[in-house]
């Protein structure tokens, strides 16, 4: 963290200053070889500065008092090129006040290099000797920590030290010629030494995705068509972003999402409420806590979906000017060397009162599915997310595993569909959104049952 | 730069890295942003990055850095060894033998009137014959880029490149109708030429104002898939990761790991990367495993030529190593005409963009086809909607029934269409 307080008199009337450092850490083995032990540390400065609709932004590398004066000078600069040429005349922003510092740092003595390969070599051990007809085993520590010291032209700051490390487990298997593949991540928004303990304590993990893969081996393709799914808790998340968080960011509304026009509508079933999280859920700080954005904004939560009526969009300081709104603190930005960008933050459907089970029983012909793997959505609010663990149901019991498959739908068609949730949560931060720069999101939902589009032969 | 290359290796010598490596790069970027119809965002960005490599004691240690500079080079090195010394022992951990060249570019600089007037025509082209077309984002910028390789054994390579670098994800909207949307990017140099005119931009726009009204396909069947270039190369991308890379050889996952030398994919198909391709604008010289970039063909009229091995991946598996990073993809055209190819379908969809999840190791891939169009008895019928598609993308390129005389330059690939059989395809 960095006291960026003595440049203030150094902005411009509408300034961002940033100086960042983003560390991060893969360690992979694979076969049990280390074929990454990458160290990777990105820092800067920068500045974006808005001058009545146009925006300048600059950056450097070299964190010093002169590339901070020169990041300051060349935004300006950059902002009054276009400002000359497009005479946009927009109005200036509301001020800021709010400051926030948060410090997610472990206070734990940290793990050397060599220990924390010594744990994933544990690991690695445990499975080469218990799991010998694997063809494949994967084990890859990523740990990120974004430092960031910011301070706006209102002169209020934001100080945010946060991290988020995981370990992914990718198993295949050689069945006769026919190669199946599976994986896994445990892993939290903490530091390592605050997320895991022991090799022992990931034991059953290991165990779990090893059976898991087993099925799935001797799976069946999913037929293709639309079916009655079962969507875990873990997918709700995804399904939440993909689905109904992308096409209800301000910046792709204004490009004709479909969302656009259903403000106070009803989109989904009375039974799906949907809130993009700033900083906290019932009381506990989320793992990626916004207090404020990198514009400077108080961050609040959004509720996107109420009882099936779309309520918000995720705004920016200028979207939400645009559309007459208060901005919500959704504006952030991943590197020292990115602007912001209305992004995500933690986005969640809420639980119900259904139980796991009960849904299960309910279905005659369908899926359950588990785990996804990357997910894509689209402004005709199509979304698809790929399905990497998954089972059949038939008669209300689950039976054979299925191969990879993907699955797709219309937001608003799937949601319509919704007709059980459950009354548990599942969160993952593991995941990064991609949109111009990639940045880390936090999703979370129950379980619940829709019907959507699969993929299959 | 120079000073600091050198204190890097003084360094190594004086901690007894015998075998030490070095890339530096800096990048000067200036770059245009549209959101909608219109520019908002001009960016300057000044980024250094050093990636410094050693193997001691048969021991692997990576560091990147983007604190460039003299002071900081004892500490980086230190890390360095702290990162060695916590690795585990493969004697396939190596660097590159000694290699000296150096390629500067002619016409490096940016032209920021022209680059600001080439982007203004081309959203004034859009507002005036595809007003329903919004960018979000539209990014037009120049990269400079400056890259140096050296290393313990004398290695000593340099280039200086200098390009602009088109990204547009756009889609169209009448207020009551969405498209989906479409991503249009290339690189270049030429500034006179028209955007709209290059890589596949004109197509890209062009199929947004047809998407807006899409419908969907009633039934499920097996057909024909006419893969675009842009689509072909998400495909390409996959097969090479799945099947050519390091990972997969090291995982022994690849399909293809006793392939070397046989005919496995249609004899129409022939791939290859070529770093320094005149026809492409964009140059990759010196590979990531510190060596001079050489043209490798990957597959020769449907045999396995290459994999995809680094240095340190062909001594771990006793394969070749191969001189080439993958990135400048070149499929060789065939010898009909893409309208030929179309008139010849008898049901089928011509594939945009595929939108899926990973495809396995296998090759087995399931998602929905973007952008993409109906066709039936020879004819393109309609644009198509909620489309999925499954197969497997080594059958794929086995079951090539033709391949376009007709290519897309983007500037960093040349890509035809690909026309194959047996692909399942469900509304």
């Amino acid at each position: 963290m960095q006291n960026l307080k003595q440049y203030l008199h150094n902005l411009s009337r509408y300034t961002e200053l940033k100086a960042q450092e983003n560390k991060s850490l893969v360690i992979s083995l694979v076969n049990g070889t280390v074929t990454k032990n990458t160290v990777t540390k990105k820092s800067g400065v920068s500045a974006r500065v808005y001058e009545s609709g146009s925006w300048g932004f600059s950056s450097s590398s070299i964190n010093s008092h002169d590339s901070i004066g020169y990041v300051i000078k060349e935004a300006k600069h950059n902002a009054k090129f276009l400002d000359t040429k497009l005479k946009k005349n927009k109005p200036f922003f509301e001020s800021a006040d709010f400051s926030h510092t948060i410090n997610r740092a472990t206070k734990k003595h940290r793990y050397t290099t060599k220990e924390l390969i010594d744990f994933l070599l544990e690991l690695d051990t445990y499975i080469q000797t218990k799991y010998k007809d694997l063809t494949e085993r994967t084990i890859t520590l990523k740990a990120l920590d974004m430092d960031k010291s910011m301070l706006f032209s209102s002169g209020n700051t934001l100080d945010a030290f946060l991290c988020k490390t995981h370990i992914f487990f990718s198993f295949s298997i050689d069945d006769g010629g026919d190669v199946t593949e599976i994986y896994d991540l445990v892993g939290d928004g903490r530091q390592f030494e605050d997320v895991f303990h022991t090799p022992e304590e990931l034991f059953p993990t290991i165990d779990e995705l090893y059976n898991a893969l087993k099925e799935k081996s001797k799976g069946v393709y999913a037929s293709a068509g639309v079916k009655e799914c079962i969507l875990h808790s873990n997918l709700a998340g995804i399904l939440a972003h993909e689905a109904i968080g992308h096409p209800v960011e301000a910046d792709l509304v204004l490009a004709g999402s479909v969302a656009g026009p259903l403000l106070n509508q009803q989109v989904a079933s009375p039974l799906i409420s949907l809130v993009d999280f700033a900083y906290d859920y019932n009381g506990q700080e989320l793992a990626l806590p916004i207090y404020v954005d990198d514009e400077g904004t108080r961050a609040r939560d959004v509720t996107i979906i109420d009882n099936g009526v779309l309520k918000s969009f995720m705004h920016s300081r200028e979207s939400a000017m645009h559309f007459g709104v208060s901005p919500t603190g959704n504006g952030r930005a991943f590197d020292f060397s990115d602007e912001p960008l209305i992004r995500m933050r933690n986005t969640a459907i809420l639980p119900g009162s259904s139980q796991l089970k009960d849904m299960i029983s309910s279905v005659e012909d369908g899926y359950y599915l588990v785990r996804s793997s990357n997910g894509q959505a689209d402004t005709t609010s199509e979304f698809m997310f790929g399905v990497v663990k998954g089972y059949e149901i038939k008669h209300g019991v689950i039976t054979q595993a299925i191969k990879d498959t993907t699955i797709s739908g219309k937001a608003f068609d799937v949601l319509k569909s919704v007709s059980m949730v459950s009354d548990d949560m599942t969160w993952s931060c593991a995941g990064m959104c991609g949109k111009k720069q990639m940045i880390p999101v936090s999703m979370g939902g129950p379980a619940i049952k829709c019907e959507l589009n699969i993929g299959g032969r | 730069m120079d000073a600091i290359l050198k204190k890097i290796l003084e360094e190594f010598q004086m901690r007894n890295i015998e075998d030490g490596e070095c890339f530096m790069t800096r990048d000067i970027v200036w770059e245009l942003n549209v959101s909608g119809s219109d520019i908002y965002l001009l960016r300057s960005t000044e980024d250094c990055k050093l990636t410094l490599k050693a193997v001691m004691d048969q021991r692997l240690g990576i560091v990147t850095t983007d604190t460039v500079d003299q002071a900081a080079v004892k500490s980086t090195i230190q890390s360095l060894v702290e990162a060695c010394e916590s690795s585990t022992k493969d004697p396939s951990y190596t660097i590159a033998s000694c290699n000296k060249a150096e390629f500067i570019e002619d016409d490096t600089e940016r032209n920021e009137a022209l680059m600001y007037e080439s982007l203004k025509g081309y959203l004034s082209t859009l507002k005036e014959k595809y007003p329903l077309v919004h960018q979000e984002p539209c990014i037009f910028k120049h990269k400079f880029q400056e890259k140096f390789y050296v290393n313990t054994k004398g290695s000593d390579l340099h280039s200086v490149t200098g390009v602009y670098e088109f990204l547009a994800a756009m889609n169209g909207t009448d207020g009551k109708n969405t498209s989906s949307m479409a991503v249009s990017s290339f690189i270049t140099k030429d500034l006179h030429k028209p955007l709209i005119e290059q890589g596949n931009l004109a197509y890209v726009v062009e199929g947004v104002n047809k998407h807006m009204h899409p419908q969907k396909i009633n039934d499920t069947f097996k057909g024909s898939l006419l893969t675009t270039p842009m689509a072909l190369h998400g495909l390409l991308y996959s097969l090479m990761e799945n099947c050519f890379s390091d990972h997969a050889f090291i995982s022994d996952s690849s399909p293809l790991k006793d392939k070397l030398g046989e005919t496995v994919f249609s004899p129409k198909l022939t791939l290859l990367s070529h770093p320094n391709h005149d026809l492409l604008t964009d140059k990759s010289l010196i590979t990531a495993d510190g060596h001079v970039a050489e043209e490798v063909t990957f597959i020769d009229k449907g045999t396995i030529t290459s994999f995809r091995l680094s240095l340190f991946a062909s001594k771990k598996t006793g394969l070749p190593h191969c001189k080439n990073d993958g990135e400048h993809m070149i499929v060789q055209p065939g010898n009909k005409e893409l309208n030929t190819i179309i008139k010849e379908t008898k049901r089928g969809i011509i594939l945009g963009r595929f939108s899926g999840g990973m495809p396995s190791n296998n090759g087995d891939f399931s998602g929905v086809a973007k952008n993409s169009y109906y066709v039936e008895d020879g004819e393109i019928k309609y644009p198509i909607s909620e489309a999925m598609i499954s197969g497997n993308i080594l059958d794929l390129l086995r079951n090539i029934r033709d391949i376009s005389s007709e290519q897309v330059n983007f500037g960093a690939r040349l890509l035809p269409w690909v026309c194959s059989e047996g692909i399942t395809i469900s509304g």
